[in-house]
């Protein structure tokens, strides 16, 4: 371990905790401190997540159980030997150089002390103050001292600093003297930090504040973070549905999307990303509950390869999904209950009475960074700059890590090396990347630039991918500068024009064999695989010039010189023969591309028309401007319904687009100059890579993770990693994000091979042993082979996780816990 | 300790506890659910005694079988929901091994009244309470277990 | 208007007010029409005015009912999250159907009003006549024995304009603020001619009417010599 590098992680929500995890990992010692006094932020508010409802917060601790981590669901705690956390400590400013940072922290007010409280609850009878609840501030109020966490048995109440008025009270109530005055009441300052990862989050939109659409009058409409508090087991109303108002029962509910983003009055132009998913979760679970749900929305925006289905799964489970945002929300004398007003159709306006209304809340447009984010040495996570669901923030979190890490060149972990996890077995201190595009790249660098080995296997003859003729400059250059590092970095070999056969070989001492660019035989040793194959536009199939793959439009179609190549009529078509069956999913890289090349087409010929049938305009964050721009510069947009396309027809003269316009109720019809068709990407190698490593892919073809949203570049297998669009699509910016994350993941597993690893979990009695390969099958994590030389099967102990599944299977008791008799297996203490 | 001398620790006539109740319940959700209930001041019934597992998914049917035998009236399995499985698909495992192992009670003369298998998450510590009080109710209509008499084991 | 299809879109584009404010911005989230008092009726949608806008059919829109049926309440501008001005899109659009499309009672008033001055035709000596048989009428009040209505005053501190209806069937309303102007000692003037407060070439359209109006009380007002105007309208 190297102790120099000494690591400030700021909040201790999912991201901080991940990017704490990872550096702690990686060998180093970290420091987390969080305003709250429980780890966990707003999961702790959330007990299902999209796009599958499940919880699976526990996922994301290292598959570890001798006892370094406490092995436990999250939302009780967690604890790691490398990381210290420090709750109830805000960070009010950061000072110094990288290697030498110091940290003002404020643990101010009063303190409630967890060895001695009892959860008596007297202090709260005496308490003066009345604050928001502040888990969900909408739902009502509680007092400055409060349940700080709704599972936390230790540091159950807590106090905030904010609205203690520091009366003294609750000390004179305590039986067991647990409140006191905090350590040195005011901010100290903590030294000799190497780097500090920013991992706050971002704040929401409050419309009870700005009275969006008149709700600051009422109780009942709330925001969708109050909602899952009303939703949750553990909410304050037990996961019960009851209106606030008057704790009357809920029958309807309507959800209102887009509140504080995607508004140029609020000066909010901007897409808050997951709210369409969060709304459609929230949705679901309370038709579970059996009320009638309705959703107003403009864009639903489900990209990725499974938020799709989601939106199916919605559909089918009745909740009526409302194209029209309402004007106003009024009460109902008649009824007691909310009304809205809204527009479905021209010419058609409706009144609804609702008992809740939830406004899908995102990136509060004032939201900014702290002025000491931006200084040298503090790396701020993507999330805490704008909104990102799960999985994007550990993604971002890890990311962010690595990027801490390479900054600080000099405390670099030496994963791998020389250290042996017992006499046979330790981890290969190599790193095997497969894909050269823009996640492969940035994978491969910012390993090497930690000081690993890798070797890049590439199928094509140049690096790059996609992205290197990508028509955004920014991608562009960024892409070229990655690869322009890949290969001259020494650590990195790369061999274009390889052709991978077979892996084999136990967790950490894997060997790929492969066919390079002379055709001649090649075995690389690996201790972990890194997967960034990518995917291919998909075929539009004509022969017609001017029926265009949106992928394919050339460059000289919007070429400066030859500006006339784009004039006339162009109609691009999105969603072409897709977001349907067989390809049911959403390619994401799509929408944003036709819109920057329609805004292209319109500068390069201001007297062209240029429209596009869309069926949602599915961009995210900051890309929103990419739409307002394109309808600004005067593209036409027109929505269609997936039952109703747009028809076209090759013709002599024009390629005739027929389609109608829903606003005025018209057919209509354009002898168009040129087509362009969205047609999605397909993850052509996925499947192949997937068969080769012996993990799973989707049905349609995607490498599969582990966990979709926990494990988002893990694979089921330990040592194999997945990401990038061959994954699930994603931008070239992202994907360079993910490569950067995955490498980091990597890093935290070559660094197992540094530790003293005690054997495996499970043994296996040779001479029971019958072969039947039931272990086998029953583990989850492909952890069970066949030993040619024992004639038995073994354990693969650093992809065991532990679970015991394979004990329960054997019939002939061939499986054991490692260090346990028969006997005891049945001591139920 | 064994099993047997924890039942024997409390046969119903000195102490007053009419039943004996096994929860095997898993370390991840299920007993995340049962810390909760503490917390939150939720009661259940004390014959009611929790067994810790890692997951649902490691409990052999021999381990149900033994309880039975040693003198529990009821068996109690909670487990994460579909889904939610720490390690992927214990749980699965779990459902698959129980439906199986009902018609082998039922032969050996325990009605599948006595085994209730129940997805528990981590935040519903009332659903466990809930649960846990119903299925006590349960096996008190059917008596103590005719095995308990027996000492067969 | 004579613009040619080119200049005549770029106009549209651009929108009153121009850059942000142009129709082009439009999501079609319908906001506006669901808080619109005339949505549905007879066919009408704000949303429709913004689409013909935006598909250059303006002058088609121009030549329709529709922006006749809009009340100009701005119900739809106060909530639309594109700031989208569409009570002025209604507006330019109204002038553009020319004196075809304007309902006869305003179409009469703007002839009145630019022949004559005001929107009755009422000629000045008439008015000078009802002002004063009100004014005369007032000082038979206790209290207002000693009112003088002011008409043609020069260097007088505000200039007031009149809504026409209060020249023809309401009159006894001008009594109401001419007591409390009496009463505050206020310096004020009613101008002798040219007094129409009520500018139907807002509702119309037509700028060039808007111009005129604007253009009568300016002059008053240099006329006269007042220091402010009194715009009740």
């Amino acid at each position: 371990m190297n102790q120099n590098v000494r690591a400030l992680v700021i909040g201790a929500g999912i991201s901080g905790i991940r990017a704490a995890l990872d550096l702690a990992e990686a060998g180093h010692s970290v420091l987390l401190t969080e305003k709250a006094l429980a780890p966990g932020g707003l999961l702790l508010s959330l007990d299902r997540q999209f796009p599958d409802n499940h919880c699976g917060l526990c996922r994301i601790l290292p598959g570890d159980i001798t006892g370094r981590v406490w092995n436990a669901c999250m939302r009780r705690g967690f604890g790691h030997p490398d990381i210290e956390y420090l709750p109830g400590v805000e960070v009010l400013d950061i000072q110094g150089t990288p290697g030498n940072l110091s940290a003002l922290m404020n643990r101010r007010g009063l303190k409630v002390d967890p060895q001695k409280c009892t959860g008596c609850l007297e202090c709260l009878k005496v308490c003066p103050v009345s604050q928001p609840y502040p888990l969900a501030p909408g739902l009502g109020q509680c007092k400055a001292v409060h349940p700080s966490a709704p599972h936390k048995p230790d540091n159950w109440l807590s106090i905030n600093p904010d609205a203690c008025t520091l009366c003294g009270k609750c000390m004179e109530v305590c039986p067991t003297g647990a409140i006191h005055a905090a350590e040195g009441n005011g901010p100290e300052s903590m030294d000799k930090l190497s780097l500090a990862v920013l991992a706050t989050g971002v704040e929401y939109f409050d419309p009870q504040l700005h009275n969006h659409l008149g709700c600051g009058h009422w109780p009942d409409a709330i925001t969708s973070l109050d909602f899952e508090r009303l939703i949750s087991g553990v909410g304050p109303t037990r996961g019960v549905l009851r209106r606030p108002s008057d704790l009357g029962k809920v029958r309807k509910a309507a959800w209102i999307q887009c509140a504080g983003s995607r508004n140029l009055k609020l000066n909010a132009d901007h897409c808050s990303g997951i709210c369409c998913m969060i709304a459609l979760k929230q949705a679901l679970l309370a038709r579970e509950k059996g009320m009638q749900c309705a959703l107003f929305y403009m864009d639903l925006r489900t990209p990725g390869r499974n938020w799709q289905k989601y939106l199916n799964q919605a559909q089918q489970k009745g909740i009526r999904l409302i194209r029209c945002r309402p004007h106003s929300i009024v009460r109902d004398p008649g009824e007691d209950s909310l009304r809205i007003a809204y527009a479905p159709a021209p010419g058609e306006q409706r009144d609804e009475n609702f008992d809740l209304i939830v406004f899908s809340v995102g990136r509060d447009p004032g939201y900014k960074l702290p002025a000491w984010a931006g200084q040298e040495g503090v790396i701020v996570t993507k999330g805490s700059e704008r909104v990102l669901d799960i999985a994007g923030s550990l993604i971002a979190a890890s990311a962010a890590a690595g990027r801490a890490l390479r900054s600080f060149s000099d405390s670099c972990a030496q994963p791998g090396g020389e250290a042996y996890v017992s006499e046979h077995e330790h981890i290969h201190p190599s790193v095997l990347v497969v894909g050269g595009g823009p996640a492969g790249l940035s994978a491969a660098l910012s390993l090497a630039e930690q000081k690993t080995q890798v070797v890049l296997v590439e199928k094509k003859d140049h690096l790059g991918g996609h992205a290197i003729k990508s028509m955004v400059p920014e991608v562009r250059e960024q892409v070229l500068e990655l690869r322009d590092k890949v290969q001259k970095h020494p650590e990195i070999e790369v061999l274009n024009e390889a052709r991978l056969q077979s892996c084999t070989g136990p967790a950490g001492r894997f060997v790929a064999r492969l066919l390079d660019a002379r055709g001649h035989k090649r075995e690389v040793k690996h201790g972990a695989a890194i997967l960034a194959c990518g995917t291919n536009p998909s075929r539009v199939e004509t022969e017609d010039p001017r029926i265009i793959n949106v992928f394919d439009l050339p460059e000289k179609l919007l070429s400066p010189d030859a500006p006339g190549n784009s004039s006339g009529r162009t109609v691009f078509i999105l969603c072409s023969g897709t977001r349907r069956e067989p390809a049911d999913y959403c390619s994401k890289v799509c929408c944003q591309l036709a819109l920057r090349q329609a805004i292209e087409i319109r500068r390069l010929n201001p007297e062209s028309e240029v429209t596009i049938f869309y069926r949602d305009i599915i961009v995210q964050g900051d890309d929103e401007q990419l739409y307002t721009r394109a309808r600004s510069d005067g593209v036409c947009f027109i929505p269609y319904l997936p039952e109703k396309p747009p028809v076209f027809q090759a013709g002599e003269k024009s390629v005739t687009v027929q389609g109608v316009d829903p606003y005025l109720k018209e057919d209509l019809q354009i002898e168009a100059d040129r087509l362009i068709l969205a047609s999605g990407v397909i993850p052509e190698s996925a499947s192949d890579l997937a068969r080769i490593f012996d993990i799973q892919s989707t049905e349609h073809g995607f490498l599969k993770e582990a966990d979709v949203k926990y494990r988002p570049l893990d694979s089921v297998r330990a040592g194999i990693f997945v990401c990038g669009s061959g994954r699930n699509p994603v931008l070239a910016g992202e994907a360079v994000l993910e490569g950067e994350a995955a490498a980091q993941t990597a890093l935290s597993w070559l660094a197992r091979g540094r530790r003293n690893w005690p054997g495996s979990f499970v043994r296996v009695k040779t001479a029971l042993c019958s072969l039947c390969a039931m272990c086998l099958q029953a583990c989850p994590f492909k952890a069970r082979y066949p030993d040619e030389h024992t004639g038995a099967m073994a354990v693969d102990a650093l992809a065991c996780q532990g679970c015991g599944a394979c004990i329960a299977v054997c019939p002939n008791k061939a499986s054991a816990w490692a260090g346990q008799e028969e006997e005891e297996m049945h001591e139920l203490e | 300790m064994n099993t047997q001398d924890n039942l024997k620790r409390h046969p119903g006539e000195e102490t007053g506890q009419d039943l004996n109740v096994l929860a095997l319940v898993c370390n991840w959700c299920t007993y995340t659910a049962a810390d909760l209930a503490g917390v939150t001041r939720l009661k259940y019934p004390t014959q009611v005694k929790l067994i810790r597992f890692m997951c649902t998914g490691m409990i052999d049917v021999r381990y149900i079988l033994r309880c039975f035998l040693e003198g529990a009236d009821g068996v109690f399995i909670g487990g994460c929901h579909p889904g939610d499985c720490h390690y992927l698909s214990g749980n699965l495992k779990a459902r698959v091994r129980i439906k199986g192992l009902r018609p082998v009670l039922e032969m050996a003369g325990i009605p599948e009244q006595r085994l209730r298998l129940s997805w528990i998450g981590a935040s519903e510590g009332k659903k466990l309470q809930e649960e846990l009080t119903g299925f006590t109710s349960e096996v008190r209509k059917l008596g103590p277990a005719s095995f308990r008499q027996m000492h067969l084991v | 208007m004579n613009l040619n299809d080119a200049q005549l879109r770029e106009k549209i584009a651009r929108g009153p007010g121009g850059g942000k404010n142009s129709p082009r911005i439009c999501l079609g989230c319908g906001t506006c029409a669901a808080g619109c008092p005339m949505t549905g009726i007879e066919g009408f949608d704000p949303r429709i005015i913004v689409r013909m806008a935006q598909t250059n059919r303006f002058q088609e829109l121009g030549n329709s009912v529709l922006p006749w049926l809009c009340t100009m309440c701005g119900r739809c501008e106060e909530s639309c999250p594109m700031d989208v001005r569409i009570v002025s899109m209604v507006r330019e659009a109204r002038g553009m159907g020319g004196n075809k499309t304007i309902p006869e009672a305003i179409r009469r008033g703007i002839e009145m009003f630019m022949a004559h001055g005001n929107n009755l035709g009422l000629p000045d000596e008439d008015f000078g006549f009802i002002v004063e048989d009100v004014a005369e009428e007032l000082t038979e009040e206790p209290g207002f024995e000693d009112f003088v209505l002011p008409v043609d005053k020069e260097d007088a501190r505000l200039l007031f304009t009149l809504h026409n209806k209060l020249v023809n069937t309401q009159n006894e309303d001008l009594k109401h603020w001419w007591k409390i102007l009496h009463a505050a000692e206020e310096s004020w003037t009613l101008p002798g001619s040219s007094w129409e407060g009520v500018n139907w070439g807002l509702f119309s359209g037509q700028d060039e009417v808007l111009q005129a109006g604007v253009d009568t009380i300016v002059k008053n007002m240099e006329r006269l010599k007042t220091r402010g105007l009194m715009y009740p309208e």
